[in-house]
Parts: structure tokens; C-alpha cells; sequence
């Protein structure tokens, strides 16, 4: 039986359209992450990445510190299976949607990616509405990790969402199973489920238990994403009430 | 995708006739630098986040213990890494180099690591065997001119914020131990800075052959006498100098020349490039005032550093740690 005993740091905030030379930029900030992710689309592309009936999709990653690695490549493959579903790619043939993520805190320790990478999702789902790229449905991600605490009777099974990279690094001997849950919404409701990354040694119950909680984190941060953009069309419809 | 980012020739004309007439589109003076932001990370040391006008560069510093290099068994590393990618502007390919990075990359090696300021050799630890080392990430993440600029800037706040953990050499001979302690065990150390390079761009335009570009133009006035306030001190009204330059003043200037001073009044380095010869006088009066910003500049990052300490060390915790004794730049 596991004890559950769930904590969740302060919710994320985001920024949007504060870069001047692509079409749409967000900033996700939630724990000790932070991401900031530019779109710049439909624009031209090169004859040899072409597409006939499709937009072609490009996603850089880039680590804060360091050059790229593999895990870098590992964030760009997710990312892009969370996100080409949802943008409507046929409706622009023959042009570019290029997304630039660039991680500035990446709130993980050396081992695990799934903060940098349930971060950058919404960082990017983000800055694609800002661009006003066309889009199906609403995206939002979360990381869960399952840890245990040895106390005097038996061993307790604890779950993180979101954590800072302190309370990260105080639990980091005891971590048994690392999710990244990406849902997709309608209405503010969950419709269905977009990624599911995890790792680690994990019963099915505790993966069930996984989607039921990121289905509620998940809503929580579509509510931190409206206000987001709403605050950010307001600022940009500003010269409509002069 | 690279996208041209030439301006049109309306643009073009635009502009120069603009200088002509001692006017920058954006109103500043000639010798004015744009509005410079500088804001530290509030969790971690050696992240700073740099705005200078719509330009804006964060930096970010770490160190991890490495082998020094064979013949430089006395010294720690250094690298500046300065790849942009497509978000600061959309021409710039992910993965490949344009000529744009090998300069500001060429220029931001020469402005630090070769003036030297930061001390390499106080980051040996065991000489031969260990040692920091240290690097510098720039990321770009919005292009409107004088990427190298802010670069330069932000990575010399960077390393006067960035703290390193504290260690301990236990053992002796060939049994020796380096213990890293954690930042929650002991107070971070500072980096050895010798100096804070600041780097400025000046922008070179020839009004002759401004004035042939928009001549023809219908209804031209007659072209104002230049009056010299600015950098120019003999009275030669060919050469138009502007000081950090928007993208595009960048894309229709004639020369360039960015010279890295600091407060020492030393010039760490000068490079000069376009095509456009320029006066002595000109070149070392540009000289002169990359020092005058250099002060400016470096005041101002001191004064955001104190505010970050304060942040950070609510109760004074922090100085009552440390065993050093102050350090003053000035």
C-alpha cells in the first residue's frame, strides 16, 4: 500500500511575446526551471526540407550550459511527438514552423530530463499560440516522481510534482520512477493523453495513479496558461481602448 | 531558413538621409548608448540576463573539476562558447556558422579570455593533475545589433557572480583527495577577476557616400553643416560615427570598429572591419569614449551586484561567513 503524500511547489509562471524578431516567444518558469521558447512560422524553407502537402516542422534545442549533447536530441524527438499532432501542418505546404527552445535553468539534476522536458512542452505550446501558428487543441505537460522515505516502520512512497532542483537534490538517492504526462485539452478538460515518459521501477497502479494526478496538474496549468495569454492580448490590444 | 535580412532601399535611403541631418531614427545622439538592463538569476550564481535596447544575451557560468592541458600544468580552463542560434533572428542556421558568429566569437575571445580577465592560474588545484574549468555560454536570444556588445557585458558580469563551490585537498603525495563541498556546506568562493572588459562597437558611415545614395531624391534640402558635439573633434563632416548601433544602422553602416576597454583605462582590443578607412584622430577618439562607457558600465553592473547580494543575504549571513577581506573595483 502506498502512503501518498503529494507536494507541489508554487504554480509556473509565463511571459510571452517579448522577443522582437520571431513571430511568437513564451517564457515557462516553474520551480527552479525556466525555458524560453521562440516560433518563427510559416516562413521559407529550403528547397531540400520541403514538404508538398505539409509544413515542415524544425525544433532546436539548446542546453544551458554546455554544448549539445544526445539529451538534447532526446527533448527535441518528445517535444516534437507532443507537438506536430497538434499543429495543423497541412495548412501551410511548403513553408517552415521553426521552434527554438532554449533552456536557461534546467531545473533537473545530471540523471534526469523530465523537468526540462515537461517545461519546454508547455514553454513551446506557448510561444506557438503567441505566434498565432494554427492549432488543434490546447497542450500542457507535468513531471511526477515517485520517491521513497525509509521511516521506522515501513517504507512510505512519496510524490513530487514539479520539484525544485533543491528538493530534487535532497531526495535524489530514494527516487524510484520519473514521469513526464503531456495531455492535450479541450475546454479546459482532458481529452486525451499526448506523452507518456517514464522511467524508473514503477507498478502499473502507480502509473494509473500518474495520469489521474497529471490530469489535475495539467488543468490547473491550462487555467496558469490562460491567464497567461490573456494578460499578454490584453497588453497587445491596449491601442484599442486609446 | 536563412532569410535576408538586407533593408530596402526606401530603408536604406531613409536612414542615411537621416544621418545626414544628425538625425537617429530612434533619437538618440550620436555617442548615446542605448537603455542597458542588467538582472542576476535570484536562485542560481552566474546567470545574468542582459538587455541593451531590444538586444538581449543571457550568459550563463559553470565550473567542473577537469585535467589542465599538458604544457600548462599551472593553469585552469577557460571557454567562451558563443553559438546563436535561429531565435535571435531567424537567418541564423541552427548548426552552422555564419560569418556574423566567428567575429563577435573571435571578438569575445580577445576581450576576455586573452586580456586575461579572468586568472586561470588561481584555478588550479593540483597542479598537473586538477584543476576548474571554467565556461562561459552566451545564448542569444533577440538580435537588434551589437550581439557582441551585450555579450561582452554579459559574461564579465557573469564571472564577477558566479561563485564556485569550495574545496578541500586532503592527503598527500599521490594518495591526495579533492573534496567538493556542496553549497549548503560551505560558502561559495568567488572567481579571480583581474579586470572587466566592456566592449563597444562604433559604427562608421561616409556622409559622401550617404549623400550620393539619396541624391536625385525628389525635393532634397540642403544638407545641414555638421556640427561636431560628438566623437569627431576636428571639424571633418565625411565620417559619421555612431556609437552601439541597432540592427539596422549595423546592416548600412560602412566600418565598424569595436574596441574592449576597462576601467584601468586599457585597451584589452580593437578590431576594425569594413571597408571604410577612417582618420587616426577618429579612431582614438573612439578610443576614448569605449573607456567613458567602460566606467559607466561597470558602475552599473557593480551597483546590480550589490543588489543581488542584498537579495540573497536577508540577514547578513553571508558576509558574516566570509574570512576574506573586501575587494574593490572601482
Amino acid at each position: 500500500m502506498t502512503v501518498l503524500d503529494i507536494t507541489r511547489p508554487s504554480p509556473a509562471s509565463a511571459i510571452t511575446s517579448f522577443l522582437y524578431r520571431v513571430d511568437g516567444s513564451a517564457s515557462w518558469k516553474v520551480g527552479t526551471a525556466h525555458i524560453i521558447a521562440s516560433v518563427s512560422g510559416p516562413i521559407e524553407v529550403n528547397k531540400r526540407d520541403e514538404l508538398p502537402d505539409v509544413a515542415t516542422l524544425e525544433i532546436v534545442v539548446r542546453p544551458d550550459v554546455g554544448v549539445t549533447s544526445t539529451r538534447e536530441q532526446f527533448l527535441q524527438d518528445r517535444i516534437r511527438r507532443v507537438v506536430a499532432p497538434v499543429i495543423a501542418l497541412e495548412l501551410h505546404p511548403r513553408t517552415l514552423i521553426q521552434i527554438v527552445v532554449q533552456i536557461v535553468q534546467s531545473g533537473d539534476n545530471k540523471i534526469l530530463n523530465t523537468i526540462s522536458l515537461s517545461a519546454s512542452i508547455n514553454a513551446t505550446y506557448m510561444a506557438l499560440l503567441d505566434a498565432g501558428v494554427p492549432l488543434r487543441s490546447t497542450v500542457s505537460a507535468t513531471s511526477i516522481i515517485y520517491y521513497t522515505t525509509a521511516t521506522s516502520d515501513a517504507s512510505k512512497t512519496n510524490v513530487l510534482v514539479d520539484p525544485t532542483r533543491a528538493q530534487l537534490e535532497q531526495i535524489e538517492k530514494d527516487i524510484t520512477s520519473v514521469h513526464t504526462i503531456a495531455y492535450e485539452l479541450k475546454g479546459g478538460k482532458i481529452e486525451r493523453l499526448l506523452l507518456s515518459e517514464s522511467v524508473g521501477s514503477f507498478t502499473e497502479d502507480q502509473v494509473f495513479e500518474c495520469y489521474d494526478t497529471a490530469a489535475n496538474i495539467c488543468e490547473e496549468t491550462n487555467r496558469t496558461m490562460r491567464e497567461a495569454i490573456t494578460k499578454g492580448v490584453q497588453q497587445k490590444s491596449r491601442w484599442r481602448e486609446a | 531558413m536563412p532569410r535576408d535580412l538586407t533593408p530596402s532601399t526606401i530603408e536604406n535611403t531613409f536612414v542615411l538621409k537621416a544621418l545626414t541631418e544628425r538625425i537617429r531614427l530612434d533619437s538618440r545622439s550620436f555617442n548615446q548608448l542605448r537603455d542597458l538592463d542588467i538582472s542576476f538569476s535570484s536562485t542560481d550564481f552566474g546567470v545574468v540576463d542582459v538587455k541593451l535596447g531590444r538586444t538581449r544575451v543571457i550568459a550563463r557560468i559553470s565550473a567542473e573539476i577537469s585535467q589542465p592541458y599538458a604544457d600548462r600544468p599551472y593553469d585552469g580552463l577557460f571557454i567562451i562558447s558563443t553559438e546563436i542560434s535561429p531565435m535571435a533572428a531567424p537567418t541564423f542556421e541552427a548548426g552552422r556558422k555564419s560569418e556574423d558568429e566567428l567575429v563577435i566569437s573571435r571578438i569575445i575571445e580577445k576581450s576576455i579570455r586573452r586580456s586575461g580577465a579572468l586568472d586561470t592560474e588561481a584555478l588550479c588545484i593540483i597542479s598537473g593533475e586538477k584543476c576548474w574549468a571554467v565556461r562561459a555560454d552566451v545564448h542569444f536570444l533577440d538580435h537588434d545589433g551589437g550581439l557582441m556588445d551585450a555579450a561582452c557585458i554579459a559574461v564579465s558580469a557573469g564571472l564577477l557572480h558566479f561563485r564556485r563551490p569550495d574545496i578541500t585537498i586532503v592527503g598527500v603525495g599521490s594518495r591526495r583527495e579533492v573534496i567538493v563541498h556542496p553549497i549548503t556546506e560551505r560558502v561559495p568562493v568567488p572567481l579571480a577577476v583581474l579586470h572587466v572588459p566592456i566592449c563597444v562597437t562604433f559604427s562608421f558611415f561616409d556622409v559622401r557616400k550617404a549623400s550620393a545614395a539619396i541624391a536625385g531624391l525628389p525635393g532634397k534640402d540642403n544638407m545641414k553643416e555638421a556640427d561636431d558635439d560628438d566623437v569627431e573633434e576636428e571639424n571633418d563632416s565625411s565620417t559619421t560615427v555612431l556609437v552601439d548601433a541597432t540592427l539596422q544602422e549595423e546592416l548600412l553602416r560602412h566600418g565598424y570598429m569595436s574596441v574592449t576597454a576597462n576601467t584601468n583605462r586599457e585597451i584589452c582590443q580593437i578590431q576594425k572591419g569594413g571597408d571604410m578607412p577612417v582618420e587616426v584622430g577618429k579612431l582614438l577618439s573612439c578610443a576614448e569614449a569605449a573607456i567613458m562607457v567602460a566606467e559607466k558600465v561597470t558602475k552599473l553592473i557593480n551597483k546590480r551586484l550589490k543588489e543581488d547580494e542584498a537579495r540573497r543575504n536577508v540577514g547578513n549571513l553571508l558576509v558574516e561567513a566570509r574570512a576574506e577581506n573586501d575587494r574593490y573595483i572601482v
